[in-house]
């Protein structure tokens, strides 16, 4: 039977379809804009919450999980994010966002983000051809080395590649708080746009020495790992949120953990990865509301290691 | 921080538990003449005529070659690049069966050996079943590769220990690299099927020669 729908409500739905995917603060239930930090090379402004796709998008051509990982997607860009972080290294999840980008039409809203990952130097060009037409862009907004590997050679491509206007931004990352030492010897010496390391409430290291070295150096900074692979959820188990999280804007552990990492002074972007709609709504929260202050910040930690 | 088992894996629980279904899926009614091949292993194996229990290792090279193109190349390989040249290995094993199937069919077999295909058919093919909750997972030999290795394992036994070495060797690797993969996972039901497997690999190694 057809559905019957009259013309009017029809056009009415469709109007705040299109609103809701161009004003998200506008239909994310709040008044106030998403929290942005600006990317300190060219004060471009982004969204303090991203996406990441480790494990997450790795569903190969499984319909089912696609269709399921496009709410998720759709859910994300609604309210507010732009930040989709993905590599090679990640299985069929760069081929799964750039399939789902292309049927969510979302190329417009996405900042594009993935990762050189392999050991021959000479084969950056090559890597960044093969991610780009996975992904189906013409060109990244930010290309990252995975994890250091090669990452001299690669580097030196990448900063050509840049300056001919071929990517937008350049990074390198590392996970675990691997080789931080290396870290802070390219970011000293190199002229990057970005950095991708492991921060969250329990592995604070990068505070000591990378971040405010970031700062000084003006690299912007994803946090990868936000929920230290799951194990924040695992150590806060069925225990209910503070009295106290309304004041530093958080509604759920996720939020609550996630506005601690964005609320660092150099922090850029956190991209929690998660293959729930309803995690994907707790994670969206905090990129809106109010943010925790050095004082509240302290109490989060002290809380949570009280646990 | 430090790295753990699971780290190294690109894929959750859920995509992999996915595969058995989207292969049984992809086989529709097929599945019915693999049950129905399954079901007469064991009689092939009992009958006393050699023709009848030479089909055997060709039914099994048969098995290896599906599991190969189908579950490791076609669905598993994308999520889990490892596995892309583990389905070469099961195309090795194929040929090796097929080869085994000219030089020597396999003894007749007592009831004991005919337990244990009872044992790897019923009870390890439905442990997939209930971890998801659905009969469209179930693990079938000659379809998912650790009922493949274990039903192979079992089958050996038929073939004298000399044999048993070459036919073993990559079913012991599969079912160590996948009840890796289980532990990594956190899928402990399904952790029995490879760990069952590598016993009955071993088992098999070390059971004497029948009297012909």
């Amino acid at each position: 039977m057809p559905l019957s729908i009259p013309r009017r409500r029809f056009l009415i739905g469709l109007t705040a379809t299109g609103l809701a995917a161009r004003w998200p603060q506008a239909f994310a239930g709040r008044d106030e804009a998403p929290i942005t930090r600006s990317i300190p090379s060219t004060g471009e402004a982004l969204p303090v919450i991203g996406m990441g796709t480790w494990r997450t998008f790795n569903v190969g051509t499984d319909p089912e999980l696609l269709d399921q990982r496009a709410e998720i997607l759709e859910l994300f860009f609604q309210r507010g994010g732009r930040v989709v972080d993905a590599s090679p290294m990640y299985g069929s999840a760069e081929e799964a966002v750039g399939e789902l980008i292309e049927r969510l039409d979302r190329r417009d809203d996405l900042f594009a983000a993935t990762k050189v990952w392999t050991r021959d130097e000479t084969e950056t060009r090559e890597a960044v051809a093969r991610s780009e037409a996975l992904w189906g862009v013409a060109r990244f907004d930010l290309m990252q080395i995975h994890n250091l590997l090669g990452w001299e050679g690669h580097l030196a491509t990448l900063k050509e590649m840049k300056a001919a206007g071929r990517l937008r931004y350049i990074g390198v990352t590392t996970s675990h708080g691997r080789r931080h030492d290396e870290l802070e010897r390219i970011m000293t010496r190199e002229p990057l746009d970005f950095v991708q390391l492991t921060y969250n409430i329990a592995d604070r290291e990068a505070e000591e020495r990378l971040l405010p070295l970031a700062r000084e150096r003006g690299i912007a900074v994803i946090a990868n790992r936000p929920f230290q692979g799951g194990q924040l959820f695992d150590r806060v188990g069925s225990q209910p949120l503070p009295a106290w999280a309304g004041e530093v804007g958080a509604e759920s552990w996720a939020g609550f953990f996630l506005k601690f990492i964005v609320s660092h002074p150099a922090m850029t972007c956190a991209i929690p990865a998660t293959t729930q709609v309803a995690h994907m709504r707790e994670n969206m929260g905090a990129l809106y509301g109010r943010l925790p202050d050095e004082t509240q910040r302290q109490r989060m930690i002290d809380h949570v290691q009280g646990l | 921080m430090d790295y753990a088992l699971g780290d190294f894996l690109m894929f959750t629980p859920e995509v992999y538990l996915r595969l058995f279904e989207r292969t049984n899926d992809a086989l529709g009614s097929w599945l019915w003449a693999v049950v129905a091949v399954l079901l007469a292993v064991p009689v092939l194996l009992y009958q006393p005529l050699s023709w009848g229990r030479r089909l055997v290792p060709v039914v099994m090279a048969a098995g290896w070659g599906l599991t190969a193109a189908l579950f490791m190349m076609r669905f598993y390989a994308p999520i889990n690049w490892p596995v892309g040249p583990f389905g070469w290995v099961f195309a090795l094993q194929a040929g090796l069966l097929m080869l085994i199937a000219l030089r020597a069919p396999p003894a007749r077999v007592g009831l004991i050996a005919l337990a244990g295909w009872g044992v790897v058919l019923l009870v390890l093919s439905w442990v997939t079943v209930h971890e998801t909750g659905t009969w469209r997972s179930v693990a079938l030999p000659g379809v998912t590769p650790d009922m493949t290795a274990a039903a192979t394992a079992v089958l050996a036994m038929a073939w004298p220990r000399r044999w048993r070495w070459g036919l073993l060797v990559i079913p012991l690797l599969w079912c160590a690299f996948s009840a890796l993969v289980h532990w990594a996972l956190g899928l402990w039901w399904l952790l029995a099927v490879p760990v069952a497997g590598l016993c009955m690999v071993l088992t098999a190694l070390a059971w004497p020669d029948r009297q012909r």
